[in-house]
């Protein structure tokens, strides 16, 4: 049984790192602080991913609140082959999960720190930050089994 | 009610599949519209309207630059790239134009050297190795096109116990259509065992879930009802169409087992007057096996949650009570990056009575529904053989 490692977290020579702008500059500096935030509609109080300067719901503006950090892992696959980039090939077999993430919003990230196999849908997880481009001090969030 | 105006399909043709090394992208387009203007008995200068993606297989080149390439002096044209629903929308806001009397002849083309090129590349978009928003959201994850489907695949099972071997029963049954086609990619048998004990390429789903890379090409033309009278083919009739988006980045996706055929899907068969009971043959989107029971269960066919159960009968192959994807499907014929329009003519193709070996007998309706994106855009037509 392979044990997903931290390693797909971290910096990886050759994955593509995201750019920052005026759109998700909150949320990045939040990850480098380790601390997850999301944006949630002034109007109707519900929470939307990904960040961007107006409400989903209604148009209207948005605020940044911090999130818990908790999620469960609402559906998954194991990556075993036909990875895009040479750079994946290294890290097979990895997990893509969609996280549900308390707060109510959803988003796409890798589970590690388990096996492929006890992974199920449903399972808790904690969101936890790694640093995936030193010299920009770029920091992703992942995801990993709720201790 | 119909008349003179109506609009309908009067040509349809594929350029050379799958495997087409002596063609360019361009070159498709250029052989299946010599080869739609050979069907329809239509030239080059009857044509006001143009739609195209460009030359896409995955890559997206201007429509301006096609309308360039066959100094089209087009009056109208589009190209709303929802990718593999694309044709389906155009069909769709043609039916609109050609009403209206904005143009009376429309042309659409698609021509793509995915296998061939082998330049072209699956590798996310990225600018000096960044990724923006909103993609920079996913891609640093390393998703992969078939993970993304097999998001939706663990999910349907999850929730309703769907089996491997149910969506197996898919590539199946559309493998054996593909024995009826002598221009598809795979013909050899396949067995759900087959499918099931195939290595897995991202969990649940493995190699035969997977589409086919090929090349590919394919023409439609539009026109008017009146116009038809005097062209080589019988008219088909678009009874119903409808277009939907539900997201675009598979992370978006609102809900992983019910895509926009659920919202299309009803509109389209609402137009026509008819329910999916009804239809004769259908020609769905197979990019994955997922994307053909999350259609089929959109579309009305079965309930959500049913089309494991749904399909498992066999009733998808030949000679079933709803044969589906004729040609061999994007699973075992031709897919060569957008899939859209090769459903599109293969509907058509049946409804005139011209599929050969394949054909569905008596075939007096058929559904065309196309998937682009990651189950994001579903567009929807009913198409008939017969005058409303």
């Amino acid at each position: 049984m392979t044990m997903l490692s931290d390693v797909i977290s971290g910096e990886i020579p050759g994955r593509p790192v995201p750019f920052v702008d005026a759109d998700n500059k909150v949320f990045y500096d939040g990850c480098a602080r380790g601390e997850l935030w999301l944006q949630r509609c002034v109007e109707t109080h519900k929470f939307q991913f990904y960040p961007r300067p107006c409400s989903v719901f209604t148009g209207g503006p948005v605020e940044w609140v911090k999130s818990s950090g908790r999620g469960t892992v609402h559906t998954f696959t194991v990556i075993r082959r036909n990875y895009p980039e040479p750079y994946l090939e290294s890290l097979t077999p990895y997990v893509v999960a969609i996280i549900e993430v308390a707060e109510g919003v959803r988003m796409m990230s890798n589970v590690t720190g388990c096996a492929p196999e006890d992974i199920i849908i449903g399972m808790a997880v904690a969101v936890y930050f790694s640093c995936v481009d030193e010299n920009l001090r770029l920091f992703l969030p992942f995801w990993r089994p709720a201790g | 009610m119909p008349g003179a105006r109506t609009p309908v399909i009067v040509g349809v043709a594929l350029s050379d599949y799958p495997k087409a090394p002596h063609l360019t992208s361009h070159g498709h387009h250029a052989q299946a519209l010599q080869r739609v203007l050979e069907d329809s008995g239509l030239q080059t200068n009857d044509v006001d309207g143009y739609m195209s993606v460009g030359t896409g297989g995955m890559n997206v080149d201007d429509l301006a630059t096609m309308s360039e390439y066959f100094q089209i002096k087009h009056r109208w044209s589009e190209g709303t790239q929802t990718g593999g629903a694309a044709y389906m929308g155009f069909v769709d806001h043609a039916k609109t134009v050609i009403e209206s009397g904005i143009c009376d002849t429309v042309l659409m083309t698609y021509g793509s050297d995915l296998r061939s090129n082998k330049r072209r590349s699956l590798a996310p978009k990225t600018v000096d190795g960044y990724v923006e928003s909103p993609r920079c959201y996913e891609t640093p994850y390393g998703p992969t096109i078939l993970g993304n489907y097999a998001l939706a695949a663990r999910r349907h099972m999850h929730e309703f116990g769907t089996t491997l071997e149910q969506l197996a029963e898919i590539a199946v049954s559309t493998r054996q259509h593909a024995a009826n086609n002598p221009f598809a990619l795979n013909r050899e048998k396949l067995t759900i065992a087959d499918v099931v004990s195939a290595p897995r390429v991202a969990d649940p789903l493995g190699k035969w879930d997977a589409c086919v890379v090929t090349d590919g090409g394919a023409a439609l033309i539009m026109t008017t009802q009146e116009r038809a009278r005097d062209l080589k083919q019988k008219p088909i009739y678009i009874l119903g169409s409808a277009s939907a988006q539900t997201h675009w980045n598979i992370g978006q996706m609102p809900d992983y087992t019910t895509t926009a055929a659920a919202i299309s899907g009803p509109r389209a068969f609402a137009q026509a007057g008819i329910s999916p009971h009804d239809i004769d043959t259908a020609q769905l989107y197979d990019s994955f096996t997922i994307t053909v029971m999350l259609l089929l269960e959109g579309l009305g066919f079965c309930k959500r949650g049913e089309g494991g159960a749904f399909v498992q009968d066999g009733k998808l192959r030949p000679g079933g009570s709803l044969p589906t994807n004729t040609d061999g499907g994007g699973l075992s014929s031709c897919h060569p990056g957008m899939r859209g329009v090769f459903t599109l003519i293969e509907a058509v193709t049946q409804l005139r009575g011209q599929a050969g070996i394949r054909q569905v007998p008596n075939a007096k309706l058929a559904v065309a529904c196309g998937s682009g994106g990651i189950l994001s855009c579903i567009s929807t037509l009913v198409l008939g053989k017969d005058q409303p």
